[in-house]
């Protein structure tokens, strides 16, 4: 009487994301799907929640076949998904979410009181500690998480629950009462698929892990066998790869962190010098991109001062932080960084505008070959300077986002990015690994931070592992290794974290 | 919609649009986009064969002059609009500022020129307190300017009872005085929406304008001044309102506080959307604020001429906002269509 997963394989426009998947859940055993990034996790379950339709492969809940699965039907069947991105209304109660849609009535009215019972039950069937009238928006991560959960439950017979890294966003606190929720879960026979960066919550909570790389299932073991060393081993590919040559020699120090503060990280001290590319490793939620933010000025620091060649600057605005000289690629390309409907000149030049312009008056042929040279550097495809940017591939979207401090680096002396090849293909990767390799050889301090432990090995003269929101090792040249960084960042160096 | 235009070929960087069908067999598609045109090239030849008046010199005349406040206005709010706020105060600020320059006239003995530089500057205080209350407080462009739409309307009643009329020479020759045979105000305009252009094509802070309209936080992000840019577009949307506050005085001879530029918001923001300027933001051509300035100024004059009655006439300039703009929508949707089939 299992979940049992056979045979999966999927591929998205020639490319095999699933390369014949198998996996078995069964009752009252909690889960843990592992791999790296683009490894097929988030792929394999789709394919369970019915959102995406494998090419070949089955899917057998208690010895019977599923069949075609579309998600409601999926739901029905009793497997819930909870997604990272929760689906609760802030603006509406408890109450009015857990019924949303499935209102109960009374004639044409609104059955609030027996909705209130069947809901008071179900928050102390999972000990959620929350009045009935209360805003979802006001309330934690953690408990929107848990009504998320009793809200599935009331809606289906759940059988299966998939938790896609559910304590990215929680606090310690309330992690472990997730954690106490899944026992409980466990204990009364639900099948529990939980995927998670923080390799130490498996040894706490999962009684089976199932390692995806590269579409294939690279570990299937149970925990109580399992060696932390051969887990990471798993994850990062063997013995992982190592770091490239280093001929890089790093000069003065040019950023210096000293205690820094904001939103969700610190205190943290970091320095990088010139011609050194530094790179932050961090699991999700560890505080990277906050701090990334923060140090070009989108949030104001709440304690501890940055220097930047010697001087003291105030990082009030993403303006002071440029006119100091510190530029950001940041990690969300569309919210954050891409103007869509505008062009590719637009969106390479457009903080090099008043520096092209005589006066107030812009130079078309300046600008002309500003983009020209820009785009050459970094192969835009197609070179086009009228094309909108939404409609370049995402690889190329990113070159124009990098393209637009490279047009004006010589402003610059520190370079962040925060994720820089996120959706990036492997070509445009290539390239913009290669442009910063290139920016550090003249002088420019790149600072770089990525969940990908790939990169990190790739790119980074100098890697600070990073989790909640404070540096906790660091490692240089060849001592950076995938197996390293995630030995540092689950603290297995000194046993099970 | 409308892009091809004088303005366009003196900009090189950066087209606001895709451009037109290669192929040139998506004539719909090229149809769509110049909509606004070719409406206006039938309104033109329907009123000239209906009416022997319209293709006058004194009717093309009265046109332009109409037309010319609403472009004043319309060019630096079509700006606001692109960056994704608006202003619906311009009404109001128009009726201040009129008053403002009567009553300093009439009341107070000031020379004829010193009274409309000051009400201008009283148009451009206004204009920049929105704009700051907008940036600064992070409440809706919407409300705030609803709310001074209001304020200034009662501020302007409370200066004067009755209107102050009789401005004298010097203010009737700028509200009815030729210029080259052209009337004065119709020079202003002109130099306006020059300017407008200049500042949106020829200057860096237009690039910003699109930025912001597009995507604040990309905007913010990249370094741009993304609180002060939006409140100097809201002093020169006072300014240029001010400017129309005095044109309007001088043409009527009279400003009357109760009266003088009520509703006024709603043709110019008509005009500004109906030219193709998308009140989400981030597109929109100096050409097509014009386009929509003059489409409805001829639509206007055209059915006045034809004995149109009024609640008709608001039933079709309502019409032709709404169709225009749905025409408007499908173009952008069958450009992003045709950009996805090319990608492929």
């Amino acid at each position: 009487m299992t979940l049992q997963i056979s045979g999966i394989i999927k591929s998205y426009g020639g490319f095999r994301v699933l390369r014949g998947v198998d996996m078995t859940v069964e009752p009252g055993e909690v889960h843990a799907l592992l791999g790296p990034n683009g490894a097929g996790k988030s792929t394999l379950i789709k394919c369970v929640a019915g959102a995406v339709h494998p090419e070949a492969g089955a899917i057998h809940i208690d010895g019977n076949a599923v069949g075609e699965l579309s998600p409601s039907r999926a739901f029905e069947l009793g497997i819930a998904v909870i997604h990272q991105h929760l689906s609760l209304i802030d603006a509406l109660s408890v109450t009015d979410n857990l019924f949303l849609g499935h209102e109960l009535r009374r004639g044409p009215l609104v059955n609030q009181s027996a909705q209130r019972r069947i809901a008071r039950d179900l928050l102390d069937q999972f000990g959620i500690d929350v009045p009935l009238d209360a805003r979802v928006g006001d309330r934690p991560i953690g408990t929107k998480q848990l009504l998320e959960i009793a809200k599935a439950w009331h809606h289906t017979d759940v059988k299966v629950l998939v938790l896609d890294e559910p304590t990215a966003s929680l606090s310690e606190g309330e992690t472990q009462r997730l954690f106490d929720e899944v026992a409980r879960m466990k204990q009364q026979g639900t099948r529990i698929i939980y995927t998670t960066h923080r390799l130490g919550e498996v040894f706490r909570i999962a009684d089976r892990v199932t390692v995806l790389r590269d579409g294939n299932v690279a570990l299937d073991e149970r925990v109580e066998t399992l060696d932390p060393d051969r887990l990471v081993a798993a994850i990062s590919g063997g013995g992982g790869t190592t770091g490239r040559a280093r001929t890089a020699t790093a000069g003065e120090v040019i950023l210096d962190v000293e205690e820094l503060a904001g939103p969700r990280f610190g205190p943290i001290s970091l320095q990088a010098r010139r011609g050194e590319i530094l790179g932050l490793y961090g699991v999700l939620g560890s505080g990277r991109t906050s701090l990334m933010e923060t140090l070009a000025g989108r949030f104001e620091p709440t304690a501890g001062q940055v220097q930047l060649n010697g001087t003291k600057v105030a990082l009030a605005n993403p303006q002071r932080a440029l006119r100091a000289g510190i530029a950001l690629v940041p990690s969300d390309r569309q919210r954050q960084a891409l103007w869509a409907s505008r062009s590719a000149a637009d969106n390479v030049l457009l903080p090099s505008f008043s520096l092209l312009a005589t006066g107030v008056l812009r130079r078309p042929s300046l600008e002309r070959a500003a983009f020209q040279t820009t785009a050459d550097q970094l192969d835009l495809q197609p070179p086009e300077a009228e094309r909108a940017g939404g409609a370049f591939s995402g690889g190329n979207q990113q070159k124009l986002i990098l393209g637009r401090w490279l047009a004006c680096i010589d402003r610059l002396s520190v370079l962040l990015l925060d994720e820089p090849t996120q959706g990036v293909d492997v070509g445009a990767r290539q390239k913009i690994y290669h442009v910063c390799r290139e920016l550090a050889e003249r002088g420019v301090a790149v600072v770089f931070a990525s969940i990908d432990t790939d990169e990190i090995v790739s790119l980074a003269d100098r890697a600070v592992v990073v989790d909640e929101g404070r540096p906790i090792a660091e490692l240089a040249g060849k001592d950076i290794t995938e197996k390293a960084l995630l030995s540092h960042a689950h603290q297995f160096t000194g046993g099970i974290g | 919609m409308p892009d091809a235009a004088p303005t366009t070929t003196t900009r090189a960087p950066a087209p606001d649009s895709a451009p037109a069908s290669e192929d040139g067999r998506d004539i719909v598609g090229l149809a769509l986009r110049f909509a606004l045109l070719i409406g206006l090239v039938a309104l033109v030849v329907f009123f000239s064969i209906r009416s022997d008046l319209f293709l006058t010199s004194g009717n093309l005349k009265n046109i332009a002059l109409s037309s010319a406040v609403l472009l004043i206005i319309a060019v630096p709010l079509a700006l606001l609009v692109i960056m994704g706020v608006v202003d619906l105060s311009v009404g109001s600020v128009v009726g201040l500022t009129g008053v403002v320059t009567g009553l300093l006239i009439v009341d107070h003995s000031v020379p004829w020129a010193l009274a409309a530089l000051l009400g201008i500057a009283v148009g451009t205080i206004a204009g920049f307190l929105n704009g700051l209350l907008v940036s600064y407080s992070r409440l809706s462009p919407i409300i705030v300017t609803l709310g001074s739409l209001q304020f200034y309307r009662g501020l302007t009643q409370s200066l004067r009872d009755n209107p102050p009329a009789g401005f004298g020479h010097g203010m009737e020759l700028l509200g009815r005085g030729l210029l080259v045979g052209v009337p004065v105000s119709v020079w202003i305009a002109t130099t306006v929406f020059a300017i407008g252009a200049f500042v949106l094509y020829g200057t860096p802070w237009g690039r910003y304008v699109y930025a912001l309209g597009v995507n604040q936080e990309a905007a913010f992000l990249s370094g741009i001044a993304t609180r002060k840019l939006p409140t100097i577009i809201f002093a020169a949307t006072g300014a240029a309102a001010g400017l129309g506050g005095v044109l309007f005085a001088a043409r009527l001879d009279a400003a009357p506080p109760g009266t003088l530029g009520v509703g006024l918001e709603l043709d110019v923001l008509t005009a500004v959307l109906l030219g193709g300027v998308a009140f989400s933001g981030g597109r929109g051509t100096m050409f097509g604020v014009l386009l929509g300035v003059v489409f409805l100024g001829v639509l206007r004059n055209g059915m006045t001429l034809l004995n149109v009655s009024d609640h008709t006439q608001a039933m079709a300039t309502g019409a032709a906002l709404v169709i225009g703009a749905g025409l408007d929508e499908l173009s952008q949707r069958s450009q992003i269509l045709r950009s996805i089939v090319k990608r492929r």
